[in-house]
């Protein structure tokens, strides 16, 4: 009972952050049919600033940061993100979304992986680094753990995790729901073709989207990142997971994606632990099996989103 | 015996007259950097730096192999490192685990990654481009992932470590070791004969009809153009080829390593044949040489700055890229020819209209029945009982206020919507049953009602397209071979292509390319496309639409061209002075049924058609 709480709620947590990486995904796709391919590097990117603020590249343990000093630099690191996601936009898709052009904004994408992940390792030359935290969660429970019994246990900061992600998402959704700018984007992004119909999507409308895109993804990833020891591969490997959780809610916003990240970071978990139902599995097929069960799922139409339409 | 030996001897003289003319006006250029690179091996000898060529040429290979996908099918793959992977691996696994010999090893390895390849291109084809994108950016992961996760069989962060492989030449009673130099000419020769068969396909009908699929995906279909089987095997030949590289790659190395054949080599295959120019013939190898030379470029930077150099290879090759993409398709190589070559001009044709009888005369005419057709979308019966005789070498309009049923019947007819019920005879035989293509291919053929041309292609190549459903020895193996039969086919539908132009007045512009002509001709052009299948009824779409007088006046002596010649036309059309002018039968369609029929005078002097026409 207990390792099944403890895979649930570290499953919870990882998902979280997938799905609101995912969210990130589903803006940008739903209101430009561009799959955001650098969101992974950009969130990595936010990551590695924020640090930078924080501790320049030097060492940095993860409770010698004053509060005030770890607010500027998550301020900075947001910035960072959104600006980096509309000078992405500005860069790399709009010249080709203009010419129609699918291969050419794959290849900006990738273009700006390359520079991005060149520049991180660049700068950051450590195999991984420790990133700091806003609260000491030592001073909770049993040194910052909980107890679950038959030598199961979560970690405090979870619980935390979670709290700040569903925070995230709710102001996500609010943004979508409750003001001008986010009630333009939801109806570009539920009905392109009457959008359309009404005028071309701004360019400010789509740039905010990715501004947006690269903020709630950045920001979910920062606060999850000092629950582990962060590596410069550490945002490609969200981007994926995220991507993972778009694709399996077609795109779908707000709620549905979210929902997809938390199933993918709760299989996560469960697989890694070694149990799925009857099959004998273990941290080895951690990342194998979620994305086997995508790509079935891609190619046995389960994720059709949009075929061509024949004359 | 001789005999044979003569045949055979004048088959090859004509190939290779073929390929030097196909290869013009370098020829002795690529023959001459052939013949460098491969002497290159006497220079350097057994070195790093033969070593690093080899390999060097086996991305080439590698990237060459996605320039089918991502040039000819333009479907943008992010994964096919996953495929130089799996070869990798196979051919490392059967080499040490089973024992097999280097050989052996390597052919089933590129069986491996093709049926890999036929395997993700069955899911690959059936999405959209971003979508296509993302999926296979997937596959790239999931393969590296399982390569890593799995050290007791993939050999872990430690690798696979290979022996030197040997093949014998028993007849010979010679051994040879598979040394670097040897794999350089491996290599060489591959690169050669990729580019050779890149440059064969992209030049026939299965390059035309890749490229007709991506400028314009419906009117590539009308002319019978398979997308499926066309797709499906770029990406399971491409995946080959990718597993080809990866194989003989990891055979060079003498270790697999599975971290060597994550995204990053997909991402670097996906640069090189962007940065060089994708669908192009030398792209993926200018491509691959350019990353090649940023490593000296990035040492440079790194030292200027006081970083390690190997940190700004990635940054260059992305800016690189960035710059390749915002000069468009093309990439570098577009740039270099631009570089040493004036701008191609325009070809300022004399326009000529004449006309030409079609190709394929002398059949007996053909009559087209329709028998209580029904079809309805939602609840709108869109056609309610529709029952037509298109009688033998006549042509007969379909008129009819908007929504009043005519493009469905005309695409029910052409077997684009299956219809509900009813039955369709061509030539008294029911293709009811029969499939778009197939009904194409038994000469009913049709052009569509929006103006779908492609826009960088001639019109001959427009006409070819169109006449490529009839042919027998077509196939992609003949084709890259150039066999005598494929050559004489090829010989034979270029004049059928050639007369389909003719017949419509289009025979001046075989050389231009359709985004120079205008709308009208362009009209015509789709006319022509579908003539070069020799049909034997034709279903055209409103023709006029969007055009002027004059050119009215044209479309009106082609269309009787084309009767005479004995092609059975049926007509959907607005406008009424050109349907009165041509037309042997009108039928009047109203909400789905027929409310008319008769000759042009009858059926406008009708009260039932004044009234629905006029409400």
């Amino acid at each position: 009972m207990g390792l099944l709480i403890q895979i649930v709620v570290s499953g919870i947590a990882a998902g979280a952050v997938y799905g609101l990486v995912g969210t990130g995904y589903a803006l940008v796709y739903r209101l430009t049919g561009v799959v955001h391919f650098a969101l992974g590097e950009l969130v990595g990117l936010t990551i590695f600033c924020t640090l930078f603020f924080a501790a320049g590249t030097g060492t940095v343990t993860r409770t010698n940061l004053s509060p005030g000093r770890y607010a500027a630099s998550l301020g900075g690191g947001l910035v960072v993100a959104v600006a980096s996601g509309v000078v992405f936009y500005l860069v790399a898709v709009r010249p080709f979304l203009r010419r129609g052009s699918t291969i050419g904004w794959v290849g900006g994408a990738v273009a700006i992986t390359f520079v991005v992940r060149g520049l991180l390792e660049a700068g950051f030359r450590r195999e991984s680094y420790v990133f700091p935290d806003p609260f000491s969660f030592e001073r909770f429970g049993d040194g910052g753990l909980i107890d679950l019994g038959h030598g199961a246990s979560l970690p405090v900061r979870t619980f935390f995790v979670i709290g700040v992600a569903l925070l995230l998402a709710v102001a996500a959704a609010a943004f979508l729901d409750r003001t001008r700018t986010g009630r333009g984007l939801r109806a570009i992004a539920e009905d392109p073709e009457a959008a359309r119909l009404m005028g071309v999507p701004s360019d400010r409308l789509l740039a905010i989207a990715f501004a947006l895109a690269g903020g709630v993804a950045g920001l979910a990833a920062v606060i999850a990142a000092p629950g582990a020891p962060v590596t410069v591969e550490a945002g490609a490997l969200l981007g994926l997971k995220g991507l993972v959780a778009a694709l399996f809610a077609r795109f779908e916003l707000p709620w549905k994606v979210l929902l997809a990240g938390l199933g993918v970071g709760v299989l996560e978990a469960a697989v890694a632990s070694g149990h799925l139902g009857p099959l004998e599995l273990g941290p080895a097929y951690r990342d194998v099996v979620p994305l086997a069960i995508a790509l079935a799922a891609l190619a046995f139409g389960r994720i059709a989103i949009g075929h061509e339409e024949v004359e | 015996m001789s005999e044979v030996t003569g045949q055979v001897t004048r088959a090859v003289v004509a190939a290779a007259a073929d390929v030097r003319r196909a290869w013009r006006p370098h020829w002795w250029l690529y023959l001459g950097g052939f013949a460098a690179l491969s002497a290159a091996p006497l220079v350097l000898g057994q070195t790093n730096m033969t070593r690093g060529l080899a390999s060097g040429l086996y991305i080439v290979l590698a990237a060459v192999g996605l320039n089918f996908v991502l040039g000819l099918a333009e479907m943008p793959s992010l994964g096919h490192g996953a495929f130089v992977g799996i070869g990798a691996f196979a051919a490392a696994l059967l080499r040490t685990r089973a024992g097999w010999g280097p050989g052996s090893a390597t052919l089933v390895a590129i069986a491996c990654a093709a049926l890999a390849g036929a395997l993700v291109g069955v899911g690959a084809i059936r999405l959209r481009a971003a979508a296509l994108a993302a999926g296979t950016w997937i596959v790239a992961w999931l393969v590296y992932f399982t390569l890593a996760a799995f050290p007791n069989v993939f050999g872990g962060s430690q690798g696979i470590v290979l022996p030197e492989g040997k093949i014998g030449l028993e007849a010979l009673g010679v051994e040879l070791r598979l040394t670097p130099a040897v794999h350089l000419e491996i290599a060489l020769v591959l690169v050669a004969l990729s580019l050779v068969a890149f440059h064969a396909v992209s030049r026939s009908h299965i390059g035309f009809s890749l490229a007709a699929l991506r400028q314009g995906r419906s009117a590539a279909a009308a002319v019978g153009a398979d997308s499926t089987a066309l797709q499906l095997g770029a990406f399971a030949t491409s995946a080959a080829i990718a597993g080809i590289s990866g194989a003989l790659t990891v055979q060079l190395a003498g270790i697999a390593d599975p971290a060597s054949y994550g995204p990053v080599l997909s991402v670097s295959l996906f640069v090189a044949v962007l940065l060089g120019g994708a669908g192009t013939l030398w792209g993926p190898l200018v491509g691959a040489s350019a990353l090649a030379v940023i490593p000296p470029a990035a040492r440079a930077l790194g030292n200027g700055v006081g970083a390690p150099p190997e940190r700004f290879e990635a940054v260059l090759a992305g800016i690189l890229l960035l710059v390749a993409l915002i000069l468009g398709r093309g990439g570098l190589v577009r740039l270099l020819v631009a570089f040493t070559r004036k701008q191609e001009r325009a070809v300022a044709a004399t326009v000529d209209r004449s006309l030409a009888r079609p190709a394929g005369q002398g059949l007996p005419a053909t009559s087209l029945q329709a028998h209580e057709l029904r079809k309805a979308f939602g609840g709108v019966a869109a056609l309610d009982g529709v029952s037509l005789t298109v009688e033998a070498g006549r042509v007969h309009a379909l008129i009819g206020p908007n929504g009043s049923g005519k493009t469905t019947c005309l695409r029910t007819l052409a077997g684009v919507v299956e219809a509900d019920e009813g039955r369709i005879t061509l030539a008294d035989a029911d293709i009811t049953n029969l499939s778009s293509r197939e009904r194409l291919r038994r000469g009913l053929a049709r052009t569509l009602q929006r103006t779908e041309v492609f826009p960088e292609m001639t019109a001959q190549e427009h006409a070819l397209l169109g006449a490529a459903i009839h042919r027998r020895h077509g196939g992609a193996i003949r084709t890259v071979l150039a066999t005598p039969k494929a050559r004489a086919e090829t010989r034979e539908l270029g004049n059928v292509a050639r007369q389909a132009l003719a017949s419509c007045g289009l025979a001046w512009a075989a050389d231009v390319r359709a985004e120079r002509l205008s709308g009208a001709d362009q009209r015509l052009l789709m006319i022509a496309m579908a003539c070069a299948s020799s049909p034997s009824v034709l279903l055209l779409d409103e023709p006029a639409a969007g055009m002027s007088r004059t050119h009215v006046a044209l479309l009106k002596e082609v269309i009787q061209n084309l009767s005479a010649s004995g092609i059975t036309v049926l007509l959907v059309e607005h406008d009424l002075r050109l349907v009165r002018s041509v037309a042997d039968v009108v039928t009047v369609l109203s909400a789905g049924e027929v409310i008319a029929e008769g000759t042009p005078e009858e059926v406008s002097g009708s009260p039932v058609v004044r009234r629905s026409y006029l409400g």
